[in-house]
C-alpha cells in the first residue's frame, strides 16, 4: 500500500540519516574519552567520572549541535518524496487512479515522515544519553532527553514547507531547492529588515533550541526545586507557530493538489 | 434501458485558449467494447483523464458507472470499480512487478491472484527485475497486468498495445475477450492498432481536434458504409446526411456513405456522373478518409482543410 | 482450429463464419451432433468479439444448420429435416439467381456455367 511504498522510497535517505545522526552523537559522546599514550590511543573512563555534572553539559550541547543539523536536514530530505514529487515522473497517474483521496495520501507521507524524523531525532540522543549516562554515572539530563523531541517539533514545519514545495514544483529535487531557497530568503530578509524597519521577525528553527542552549546550565543546583527553576521562559510563542506551520503548510499542499491537473 | 457504464454530454476541455474536447457525447453501454480512434493529439487521453478525475472538464456532464467523477466521494467509488492503463505507463522504479503488484492488490478486494499469476506468465514478464531496468514492451505490460487482474467492471485502457511485439498484442487480446469481454466488462480503448479494434471492437468513435466525427457499430460498417467513387463535372460537396465524407482525388470524388449507396450512386448517374466504383470500407480507409486533411474540391486551395460532413447513425 | 478469418475480404467476420461452418457440415467435415465450440472459446481463440460469434451462431441455428440445447452447447443440426423441400428451393435460389446472372455478365455459355456447379460440387464429397 501507498505508506509501505513511501517507507520503502524513503528507507535509503532514511539509513543515511539515520548512520550520520548516530555517528556524530557517538562520535561526541565518546571522544571525550580518547587520548594517546604511547603512540596508540586508549580510552581513558576517568575523563568522565572526574568531574560528570560538566562533562554531561559538554557532551550534551554538542549532541545537541549535531541535533540541529540531522533535524534540519531530515524533514528537508524525507519530505522531498510527497505525493506532489510524482507528478513530474508520471506515477501519479497511477497513485491518484487509486481508490484513496488525495488528502489522505498526502497525509500519509507526512505521517509515514514524523515517524522517521521522530527515529533519525531521538534513536541516536537516547543511544548517546544513556552511554553517558553509564560513563559519567549522572544520570540526569532532562533537556538532553526533551531536546530530540523539541528538534521534531521545530522539523515539522520544515516537513510542511518541503511537502508545498514539493506539490507546487511538481518535483522531488524542484522541492527541495525551492524549500531550501524559501529558508535561506526568509533568513536574510529577517536579518536585513530588523536594522530598517526595527522589526524582528520569529526566527524559523532556532527558537526553541536557542531556549534550550540558553537555559543555564543543564545540570539544576538545586534538586529539591521544583521542575526546572534555573531554565528560562518556555518559548510557548515559538513552539505554537511551530505546530501552526507545520499543519498549514500540509493544509496548503492539500488543496493545491486537490485542484491539481495532470 | 439500462445505465450507461460511461456517459458524456457535452463534455469540453480547453488549455488556456486551446480547445483539446469539444463538445462531446458519449453512451457506452456496460459490456460494450468500444474502440476510441483517433490521431495523435485529437483528444483521446484527455478525455480518459477526465473520466478517472485527472483532469477537470471546462463544461459539460460525465458520469462513470453512474457516478460523477468531479466528486470526489463519488470518484474513489469511480476508481475502485474501473480499471485504468494510462498512456504513460510509469511506474515506480525501483519496485520489482512482483511488489508492485502485492502494492495494488491491497487497494482491490476483487483482486485475482491467479489472474495475475497467469497473465505474467503468458506475457512473459520479468517478476522480479526492478523496473526501471525493465524494456519499455515489458513495462507496458506491468501496467496492464495490474489493470486487468484488478476484477474491474468497466476498463479504461490508453493505447495498452502500443510498443508490443505482435505475439504480446495477441495474448492481450485473448485475455481481454475471455477474461473481460466474456464477463460482460465493458473496455474502452483508445489505440492506433486499427487492425486490433476491427477485431474486438462492437463500437468505434473517431475523434479529430476533439470532436467526435463518426460513431458507429462495427457491424453497421461493414455492412452498410460503402466507399463510392465518382468522376464527373459539379459533383456535389455534402448532397445528402448520408454522406461522411467527401474528398477530392484527381479527376475523382470518393466519397463516403454511412447507408443507402446504392441510391445515392443511382442519384448522381442520373445527374450525367459515371460511378466507378461502390465498395465497403474497413475501419483503416474510414479512418483515413475521415481525419486526413486533403484538398477541398475549390481549385487553388490545395493544402487547406477539407470539411467533412460527418453523420451519425 | 477449423475456423478461420480473413481480416481483409471484405466480408463481415460473422458471414464468414456462417459461411464455413455450412461449408465445413457440407462437405462432412463437421457431422451431425458434433458440438460447436463455445461463444466464448471461440471468441478468444479467434480474439473477435464474442457478440459477433453468437450472432453468427443464431444464424446457424436460425437456417437450421445448428442446433442449441437448453443448459448450453451448440451442436451440428441433422440436415434440416422439418423444412419442405419447396422451402429449401425456395432458399436457394437467390444464390442460383445470382450464379446465372453473373455468369451471363461474364459471357460465360450455359454449358460453362453448368460445368462450374458440378466442379463445385464434386469438391464437396459426401452425399451424391
Amino acid at each position: 500500500m501507498y505508506a509501505w511504498k513511501c517507507w520503502r522510497e524513503s528507507r535509503a535517505r532514511f539509513f543515511f540519516l539515520l548512520t550520520m545522526s548516530s555517528a556524530t552523537a557517538l562520535l561526541f559522546t565518546l571522544m571525550q574519552g580518547v587520548r594517546e599514550r604511547d603512540g596508540w590511543w586508549y580510552f581513558d573512563r576517568q575523563a568522565y567520572t572526574r568531574d560528570p555534572a560538566t562533562m554531561v553539559q559538554l557532551v550534551s550541547m554538542m549532541v545537541l549541535i549535531g541535533l540541529w543539523c540531522s533535524g534540519f536536514l531530515s524533514p528537508l530530505f524525507l519530505g522531498a518524496t510527497a505525493s506532489g514529487s510524482e507528478i513530474e515522473p508520471g506515477t501519479i497517474e497511477y497513485l491518484w487512479t487509486r481508490p484513496r483521496t488525495r488528502a489522505s495520501v498526502t497525509w500519509t507521507h507526512w505521517c509515514i515522515c514524523l515517524a522517521e524524523m521522530v527515529v533519525v531525532a531521538v534513536a541516536p540522543t537516547y543511544l548517546a544519553a544513556a552511554i553517558l549516562g553509564k560513563l559519567t554515572g549522572f544520570w540526569y539530563f532532562p533537556l538532553l532527553l526533551m531536546a530530540p523531541w523539541m528538534t521534531v517539533i521545530v522539523g515539522l514545519p520544515i516537513l510542511g514547507l518541503t511537502t508545498l514545495m514539493t506539490a507546487l514544483r511538481r518535483s522531488a529535487s524542484g522541492g527541495l531547492i525551492y524549500t531550501a531557497a524559501v529558508i535561506s530568503v526568509y533568513v536574510a530578509v529577517r536579518q536585513i529588515i530588523t536594522v530598517p524597519l526595527h522589526l524582528n521577525l520569529p526566527p524559523l528553527f532556532a527558537g526553541p533550541l536557542v531556549w534550550l542552549m540558553n537555559s543555564t546550565p543543564f545540570v539544576p543546583v538545586n534538586l529539591a526545586h521544583p521542575l526546572f527553576p534555573w531554565m528560562g521562559p518556555f518559548p510557548w510563542g515559538s513552539l505554537m507557530r511551530c505546530i501552526f506551520l507545520a499543519a498549514a503548510f500540509p493544509l496548503a499542499a492539500q488543496y493545491l493538489l486537490k485542484r491539481a491537473e495532470v | 434501458m439500462s445505465e450507461a457504464a460511461i456517459l458524456t454530454e457535452g463534455l469540453s476541455k480547453s488549455f488556456g485558449t486551446q480547445a483539446a474536447v469539444s463538445n462531446l457525447n458519449l453512451q457506452i453501454q456496460p459490456g460494450a467494447v468500444y474502440g476510441f480512434l483517433g490521431r495523435n493529439g485529437a483528444g483521446k487521453t484527455t478525455t480518459m483523464r477526465m473520466l478517472l478525475g485527472l483532469v477537470r472538464p471546462t463544461k459539460g456532464k460525465m458520469r462513470v458507472l453512474g457516478l460523477d467523477p468531479s466528486l470526489e466521494t463519488e470518484l474513489m467509488r469511480i476508481l475502485e470499480r474501473v480499471a485504468f492503463v494510462p498512456q504513460r505507463k510509469q511506474l515506480y522504479g525501483w519496485a520489482t512487478p512482483a511488489e508492485l503488484v502485492s502494492m495494488n492488490k491491497a487497494y482491490f478486494p476483487r483482486w485475482s491472484d491467479e489472474a495475475a499469476a497467469g497473465l505474467a506468465q503468458r506475457l512473459e514478464i520479468p517478476m522480479k527485475t526492478a523496473f526501471k531496468k525493465l524494456s519499455i514492451g515489458n513495462q507496458s505490460k506491468v501496467a496492464l497486468l495490474l489493470a486487468l487482474a484488478q476484477g474491474a467492471e468497466v476498463l479504461i485502457l490508453d493505447e495498452p498495445t502500443a510498443g508490443l511485439d505482435p505475439v504480446m498484442v495477441d495474448e492481450i487480446l485473448r485475455t481481454l475477450i475471455e477474461d473481460h469481454v466474456s464477463q460482460g466488462r465493458t473496455i474502452f480503448v483508445s489505440s492506433h492498432h486499427l487492425g486490433e479494434v476491427e477485431q474486438i471492437c462492437d463500437w468505434v468513435g473517431i475523434l479529430e481536434e476533439g470532436r467526435l466525427l463518426l460513431e458507429a457499430r462495427l457491424e453497421e460498417i461493414r455492412q452498410e458504409f460503402r466507399l463510392v467513387i465518382v468522376s464527373g463535372e459539379n459533383l456535389p460537396d455534402a448532397p445528402s446526411a448520408d454522406v461522411v465524407s467527401a474528398m477530392t482525388d484527381g479527376r475523382f470524388r470518393r466519397y463516403v456513405l454511412a447507408r443507402e449507396a446504392e441510391s445515392f450512386a443511382a442519384g448522381l448517374r442520373g445527374q450525367g456522373a459515371a460511378i466507378l466504383e461502390i465498395s465497403p470500407i474497413g475501419l483503416r480507409e474510414l479512418f483515413l478518409h475521415l481525419v486526413r486533411k486533403e484538398a477541398p474540391c475549390t481549385p487553388g486551395n490545395a493544402g487547406a482543410k477539407a470539411a467533412p460532413v460527418s453523420s451519425f447513425s | 482450429m477449423l475456423l478461420h478469418l480473413n481480416a481483409s475480404s471484405g466480408v463481415p467476420v460473422y458471414l464468414q463464419l456462417e459461411a464455413q461452418v455450412k461449408q465445413a457440415v457440407a462437405a462432412g467435415a463437421l457431422r451431425t451432433g458434433e458440438a460447436l465450440p463455445s461463444t466464448r472459446k471461440l471468441a478468444a481463440e479467434l480474439r473477435i468479439n464474442p457478440n459477433t460469434v453468437a450472432r453468427a451462431y443464431q444464424d446457424l441455428e436460425r437456417d437450421g444448420v445448428t442446433r442449441s440445447v437448453p443448459g448450453g452447447g451448440t451442436f451440428v443440426a441433422d440436415g434440416l429435416p422439418g423444412l419442405l423441400k419447396s422451402e429449401k428451393v425456395k432458399r436457394l435460389r437467390p444464390h442460383a439467381r445470382q450464379l446465372a446472372v453473373e455468369g451471363r455478365q461474364l459471357r460465360l455459355t450455359r454449358e460453362e456455367t453448368m460445368k462450374l456447379l458440378e466442379e463445385e460440387l464434386d469438391k464437396l464429397g459426401g452425399q451424391p
